[in-house]
């Protein structure tokens, strides 16, 4: 899966954080990919995980002692991933532009004003900004819907409306395909593995297809060879290609089943060059370079080939020594551009390492105080909110201000406020107590406490008790639970 | 969108992000080079009630290439008397020490490197070694030393000194 940065959640879907965090793998903190569970339930992407066991035999959660072998697909994990990203994309896509109103779905653009006029109360904005997307999404549904039944060419094109959610989402998993012509006819090997999803994902994003294509229905088969599934009319010459490549063949013999097997892990203290190197052919990979990078070359093709078997869908050797091999020239091109930083050995004194550091602090001075800057500025903010009159008072409507629902943005700035503040504190609490210093940013410093410091200071502990991370838990529950409310209130 | 590539930025800038959104007391922490991920400045305020009160901490981190797998290296570009921190600057708490051998011998693997770790879980463990050093594992043997056998006197008056020297040096 091509993975790129993705924005942030904005601030009115803040409520879908906690399930996008749920949905990420705890090692690489990217959606989980080919999730596999634990007998600890903890789920983690197939290839993390193996990288992982390969250090050491334990979950790296909870620290439970597992091998390999405890690791069992979480199947609906994936699905759920796959959905939620797909949903998420639609969402934050809604937020972001204004919804398309087409002429063919009058009834949705009438639901689509109703909420947003409620919006302009600004009690309810949270609520508004749920309405929204609970309205787009149906919309958007309905004009998929169209799009499907006309690719499939099904009986009930005029069907539309939240009845029929159900059906769709069940007509994206079925393999009755889509597919343009063209693109078959370039139906190699390859391309056979990205074009279910590719195909999924487009189907989610299009929103008006173009009629000149031709499109057409497609019944799949299973090629018995690679597993993969083939349109029906190019399976005979998939064939063909497939059993062709030597690699296939071996497949065929080696997994006459379904799934692929793991390959063993190797000892390569006990294996020659030149066993190696027959190794690393069979596994279609490059035979240059030293001992050290063919070995690390087969366990990473290993590693990648294992979490592979998992995939129902799982790449070809072809694809992953292509993996293997970019990986390691990425790697090598990385080694290139790390420098060290400063190199000490033991030799050297106290005053040349002191000499050194010195000089470090002096290249890197505008870095660091642009991080003395950052912890002072939340200082600052914490000063303002000091000098307010009311402050805690102020602090309680900004909590409840997460359940009541501000419009979205303010709301944003005040939870990076509330905890700012307690790193305000803290700091704050430590100048205190200075031993007085030359340097006029600890003058404004101190001169920050004395502000801060009186009035907030019983608060202090009841708020550093709880954890950032679980404030911001507590407060995205309180949102989970009012759109649901307010949703049932629009139905009635 | 290979997988090393994929793993360090998602995983430092969501930590990154983490850590913008819910920053953890006392430290902030950036890129040096926003094209250079591997490498990260953070600057430590030594944490309330400790000897290390009001101190401006300036470090350094270096990921390494297989991170998360393995841990990075933290090294304090301001001087520190800490038993737990070499003569180098260099960081040695067992968060920081690699996940598959036990060379120390003493240390719980639970306390070890494990890939779940972020920049900030990071920081709050070096900020928790500020406010209570370990005197099982000293870096810097003359420092533990103090620390056991003076902690309110000679160990105290150095750390003050350090304390005060980085303040000093806070905007040099």
């Amino acid at each position: 899966m091509a993975h790129h940065i993705e924005a942030d959640l904005p601030a009115s879907l803040a409520c879908l954080k906690n399930v996008d965090s749920l949905l990420r793998c705890p090692i690489c903190f990217d959606y989980v990919n080919i999730s596999m569970m634990t007998k600890c339930s903890h789920n983690f992407c197939s290839l993390c995980i193996r990288k992982f066991l390969s250090y050491k035999l334990q979950c790296p959660v909870c620290n439970t002692p597992m091998t390999e072998q405890d690791l069992r697909n979480n199947r609906i994990l994936d699905e759920l991933t796959v959905n939620f990203q797909v949903a998420r994309q639609q969402l934050i896509k809604a937020n972001f532009d204004s919804p398309p109103i087409s002429p063919k779905t009058p009834a949705s653009v009438a639901k689509c004003q109703t909420p947003r006029e409620k919006g302009q109360k600004p009690t309810s904005s949270i609520l508004s900004h749920f309405f929204q997307k609970k309205v787009k999404s149906p919309s958007g549904r309905e004009a998929h819907q169209d799009i499907q039944s006309r690719e499939l060419q099904t009986a009930q094109p005029g069907n539309s409306g939240n009845v029929q959610t159900g059906q769709l989402r069940t007509s994206v998993v079925i393999k009755e395909e889509p597919m343009d012509v063209e693109d078959s006819s370039t139906l190699t090997f390859g391309a056979v593995k990205h074009e279910d999803m590719a195909s999924y994902s487009s189907r989610f994003h299009m929103t008006n297809p173009s009629p000149s294509k031709d499109v057409k229905p497609v019944i799949k088969v299973e090629c018995p060879v690679c597993s993969v599934s083939v349109s029906q009319h190019f399976i005979n010459k998939h064939l063909d290609s497939c059993l062709t490549r030597g690699e296939k063949k071996e497949s065929l013999r080696s997994s006459l089943g379904k799934a692929r097997r793991p390959m063993a892990k190797l000892v390569y203290n006990l294996l020659s060059m030149q066993e190696l190197r027959r190794r690393l052919k069979e596994c279609q990979l490059s035979v240059q370079g030293s001992r050290d990078q063919l070995v690390r070359r087969h366990q990473d093709f290993i590693h990648l080939f294992n979490a592979e078997c998992d995939s129902l869908n799982p790449k070809s050797v072809e694809e992953i020594a292509k993996e293997v091999e970019a990986n390691e020239k990425m790697r090598s091109q990385l080694q290139g551009k790390i420098k060290p930083v400063m190199v000490f050995s033991k030799n050297h004194s106290e005053e040349e390492i002191e000499a050194m550091h010195s000089n470090y602090r002096k290249q890197h001075s505008s870095d660091f105080s642009r991080l003395i800057a950052q912890v002072r500025g939340r200082l600052g903010s914490s000063r303002q909110r000091g000098d307010a009159p009311g402050g805690s008072e102020r602090r309680e409507a900004v909590q409840e201000s997460h359940s009541s629902a501000e419009a979205a943005e303010p709301k944003n700035g005040v939870v990076v406020k509330v905890e700012a503040e307690e790193v305000g504190e803290n700091t704050s609490a430590a100048g205190f107590e200075l031993p007085s210093s030359p340097t006029l940013s600890d003058v404004s410093i101190s001169s920050s406490i004395s502000d801060i410091f009186g009035p907030e200071s019983p608060r202090k502990f009841e708020d550093t008790e709880k954890s950032p991370v679980q404030k911001r838990r507590s407060s995205s529950r309180g949102d989970d639970g009012t759109p649901l409310t307010g949703k049932r209130r629009r139905k009635t | 969108f290979t997988q090393p590539q994929r793993m360090l930025p998602q995983k430092t800038q969501s930590s990154f992000g983490i850590l913008n959104k819910n920053p953890v007391e006392g430290f902030s922490a950036g890129l040096i080079e926003d094209s250079d991920l591997y490498r990260w400045e953070v600057l430590i305020i030594g944490p309330p009630d400790t000897l290390y009160e009001g101190g401006v901490f300036k470090a350094h981190l270096t990921f390494p290439k297989d991170y998360p797998l393995r841990p990075p290296k933290m090294k304090f570009i301001t001087d520190i008397w800490h038993p737990n921190v070499d003569k180098n600057g260099d960081v040695c708490i067992s968060i920081l020490h690699e996940p598959g051998e036990d060379k120390y011998g003493y240390e719980k693997p639970e306390e070890r490197w494990l890939p779940i770790h972020t920049v900030e879980t990071i920081m709050i463990s070096v900020i928790s070694m500020l406010a209570d050093p370990n005197g099982d594992s000293p870096a810097n043997v003359d420092a533990a030393k103090e620390w056991r056998e003076d902690r309110h006197g000679a160990f105290k008056r150095k750390v003050a000194r350090c304390v005060r020297k980085s303040q000093e040096t806070a905007f040099e």
